[in-house]
């Protein structure tokens, strides 16, 4: 089971967006696929029309009282189940904080689902917390959606420190991509092109498009309603190559 | 996991319509027409199906086909991406959980399309308030067919498909109970594989048994039981040329040439029962049948066996054993022309025509010899019974220092007493014959093992001279044939050494005790 997380520290990037459609184009290629949302925000959840309700609220569920099973809900598109957030989530890290080997807890909730599931992406909340620690300890990548600019940039820098500080992040292998970008904007293009930077970054980039931004009306992914779409066309791509770079 | 899916057949197309309609009326729902496609695979003898799976190919983009495999209802977890000329034997598929536990199914055998499947459907999707799917129903009026034929599709009865979406049990519930309550559909699902199958040139599923069983009536005269059982043994050797002829796998001519075995012995255990002069041509013509596939099925045999023999060598020896392989296939497939060539000839045509006109047609009473009415049952008794002797006669002479040779003589011995066992099998109680049937086979497993051990010795040796040491990589090779031959002579040494223990037990008292009780007076 390969286990993919959307995040990056800053918030408004693009994780959930990109989390709705890259777990929406694994499905779709008959990997069966998890979505979990861990965003209080339920964004993920409202995209997909789920309720954001977790039986027995995020909490039991973090201390594996309730099977992590009967919360799931299959999603409108074959082979793809989303684990809904709910605003308890909020609350996740005073909890986990009381737990014992809190940065080990997702990996072992995740545990219960191998043999389910091929890929689980993890869609989560902008902060480094000790929830997103645990993300960093049960993931296989972190998928980083940066927009292009010296700010993002230099948070990108903070992630790297970060995760050098403990040995158990050293498994996480981090890859960046551009998103939202906006080839009218004289920056965007400079920090594109001079992406050599980075070794790891992704090579696909994620224009900035309105019907992107229309996920939340049609409350679908992208690929759903505009696969010839130039966005929906960069996902794909997206997909492929982070296929490719992730061993399943 | 909560619900499973559920299937309702319905009477025709236009029935199902007003099924659809009802749903619309009773539940927010929104729909689309689809298309769905399969083709599904199993092996000429049945093998998927005979252990309750289904193997199908489903078209997906990029000019692949998603193989999907379903034992006892229960789908294999991970499915297959391959190109549809890739799906024949096991070890072409890509490796992995699926091709392994695939292989233990088929082994040898080669994957066969039995049904195409076409079915024009309707998705009908039923929604909550937030417009989100929560039950998934599909409409569908599908066709089956002969897989690659160009004849049109044979309709099946029209199906309804509710499939539960995963966190809205409640949901599926209402509108189960609203088909089953209101609309008063019948459950059930139409098997469109066993439908399909007989469309196909394969007849129905399970249908092709390479040993068939064969109901004999106790009381029935011994020839007319006989006729009996060699008329089920030439359909076996019918149902298999094409598929020798052609080489689709090994087993069509392995079931061939047992076939054709089990017609000599039992020609030979029961000289008696027939007219003299009747038999003499088809025993020499049968015979002949059986030496034109020899050599393809020794060939057959080396290469099934190589890949296990190369894997007693150690790693970095494997690869030298590489123009052994191209020299056997080299050979197998001059040998199979040949073959192909024998099969197609007129000599083979007129022995199956007249061997079919002998084992249909009754004697002229006048003919028939005294023993012809002796009453089956009593008839087996005494086959098995003289068979029975000899073995543990010729047994009894072998001590340790006796040559290969008697052994060689007990194993065909054996292998005769083991067709007559077979062929009169249904004429005894299941459980006693199959003891006595597994008891025999542990000292044929020992007999056998040791004769083959031998022969692949003379066969690889053999080889070892003819690749000579001309160039670095024959010289490899025949180093690496030389390290199977010592492994060969162990194991040989081995069966050898077993010998005494397995026959003691086969000729133990009470095994003897066993058979006498079987056979009753016969076994004196
Ligand atoms: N490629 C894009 N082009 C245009 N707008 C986009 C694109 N990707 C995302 N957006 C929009 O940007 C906003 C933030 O996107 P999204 O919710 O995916 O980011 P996020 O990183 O998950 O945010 P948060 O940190 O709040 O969880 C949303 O309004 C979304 O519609
Ligand atoms: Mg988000």
């Amino acid at each position: 089971m390969r286990v993919l997380a959307l995040y990056n520290i800053k918030g408004g990037v693009g994780k959930t967006s990109s989390a709705a459609n890259l777990a929406y184009l694994a499905a779709r290629s008959g990997r069966r696929t998890l979505l979990w949302d861990l965003d209080p925000q339920a964004a993920a959840t409202y995209i997909f029309r789920i309720r954001a309700k977790v039986k027995g609220g995020g909490k039991r569920l973090l201390k594996g009282d309730r099977e992590i099973e009967s919360a799931i809900k299959g999603t409108d598109y074959e082979g793809l189940d989303l684990l809904p957030a709910e605003f308890s989530y909020r609350k996740m890290d005073v909890a986990l904080g009381d737990m014992k080997k809190p940065a080990r807890r997702i990996a072992w909730l995740l545990q219960t689902l191998e043999g389910e599931y091929d890929d689980v992406f993890l869609d989560c909340a902008p902060s480094i917390s000790l929830l997103s620690e645990s993300v960093f300890v049960a993931s296989d990548a972190l998928l980083v959606p940066t927009i292009p600019t010296t700010l993002s940039l230099r948070m990108l820098g903070r992630l790297d420190r970060h995760l050098a500080k403990h040995r158990r992040f050293r498994r996480v292998e981090v890859l960046p991509f551009f998103c939202m970008v906006d080839c009218r904007k004289k920056l965007h293009r400079e920090i594109t092109a001079d992406s050599g930077s980075r070794q790891d970054l992704l090579a696909t980039t994620i224009p900035y498009s309105s019907l992107v931004e229309k996920m939340a009306v049609r409350r679908a992914p992208v690929n759903s309603y505009a696969g010839w779409s130039a966005p929906a066309q960069a996902y794909e791509r997206l997909w492929a190559e982070i296929d490719r770079r992730v061993p399943a | 996991m909560g619900e499973s899916e559920r299937a309702y057949t319905v009477a025709d197309e236009a029935a199902l319509a007003r099924v659809v309609e009802a749903i619309g009326e009773r539940f927010a729902t929104e729909g689309e027409r689809t298309s769905r496609r399969r083709v599904y695979y199993d092996t000429f003898d049945w093998r998927l199906w005979r252990a309750n799976g289904r193997l199908w190919s489903e078209p997906v983009p990029r000019g692949v086909v998603r193989l999907n495999w379903q034992v006892e209802g229960r789908p294999w977890p991970a499915m297959l991406e391959v190109a549809p000329e890739r799906i024949g034997f096991a070890q072409d598929l890509p490796p992995g959980p699926f091709r392994e536990a695939l292989a233990s199914s088929i082994e040898m055998r080669r994957l066969l399309p039995m049904v195409e499947v076409r079915a024009e459907s309707r998705l009908v999707r039923v929604l909550d308030g937030r417009r989100k799917t929560v039950v998934r129903l599909i409409a569908e009026v599908p066709g089956v067919r002969s897989p690659g034929s160009r004849r049109a599709y044979r309709p099946l009865d029209p199906g309804l498909v509710v499939q539960p979406v995963r966190g809205y049990a409640k949901e599926f519930q209402r509108v189960s109970r609203f088909l089953e309550r209101e609309l008063e559909l019948d459950e059930g699902r139409v098997d469109e594989f066993e439908v399909g199958a007989p469309l196909g040139g394969h007849g129905e599923p399970g249908s092709y048994a390479s040993k068939p069983s064969i109901p004999l009536e106790p009381s029935m005269e011994a020839d007319e039981a006989l006729r009996e059982i060699l008329r089920a043994l030439l359909k076996v050797v019918e149902s298999n040329r094409a598929g020798t002829a052609a080489d689709i796998d090994s087993e069509f001519l392995h079931d061939f040439r047992v076939a054709v075995r089990r017609t000599r012995s039992a020609l030979r255990l029961t000289k008696a029962i027939w007219p003299k002069p009747a038999l003499v041509p088809f025993r020499k013509e049968l015979s002949w049948l059986g030496k034109v596939t020899g050599p393809t099925r020794d060939l057959d045999v080396y290469l099934l066996e190589l890949p296990r023999l190369a894997a007693s060598l150690p790693e970095s020896a494997r690869g030298d054993l590489e123009p052994l392989r191209r020299l056997l296939e080299a050979r197998q497939a001059a040998a199979q022309a040949e073959l192909a060539a024998a099969l197609g000839s007129r000599r083979y045509r007129r022995l199956m025509d007249s061997w079919r006109r002998f084992v249909e047609a009754p004697e002229d009473e006048a003919d028939r010899p005294p023993a012809a009415r002796t009453p089956i049952a009593r008839y087996a008794d005494k086959v098995i019974a003289k068979a029975h002797r000899r073995v543990l006669e010729r047994g009894a002479a072998i001590s340790d220092d006796s040559p290969p040779k008697a052994l060689h003589r007990l194993r065909i011995d054996c292998k005769e007493l083991r067709y007559a066992m077979e062929l009169f099998r249904a004429l005894y109680p299941p459980k006693k014959i199959g003891r006595l049937i597994r008891a025999l086979k542990s000292l044929q497993e020992n007999l056998g093992s040791f004769n083959d051990y031998g022969v692949q010795q003379q066969m690889l040796g053999g080889l070892a001279d003819e690749l000579g040491t001309s160039d670095r990589r024959s010289t490899a090779a025949v180093m690496a044939l030389g390290r199977l031959l010592d492994k060969l002579e162990l194991g040989e040494a081995n069966e050898r050494a077993g010998f005494a223990q397995r026959f003691a037990a086969f000729s133990s008292k009470k095994t003897v005790k066993r058979f006498r009780l079987m056979l009753g007076a016969e076994e004196a």
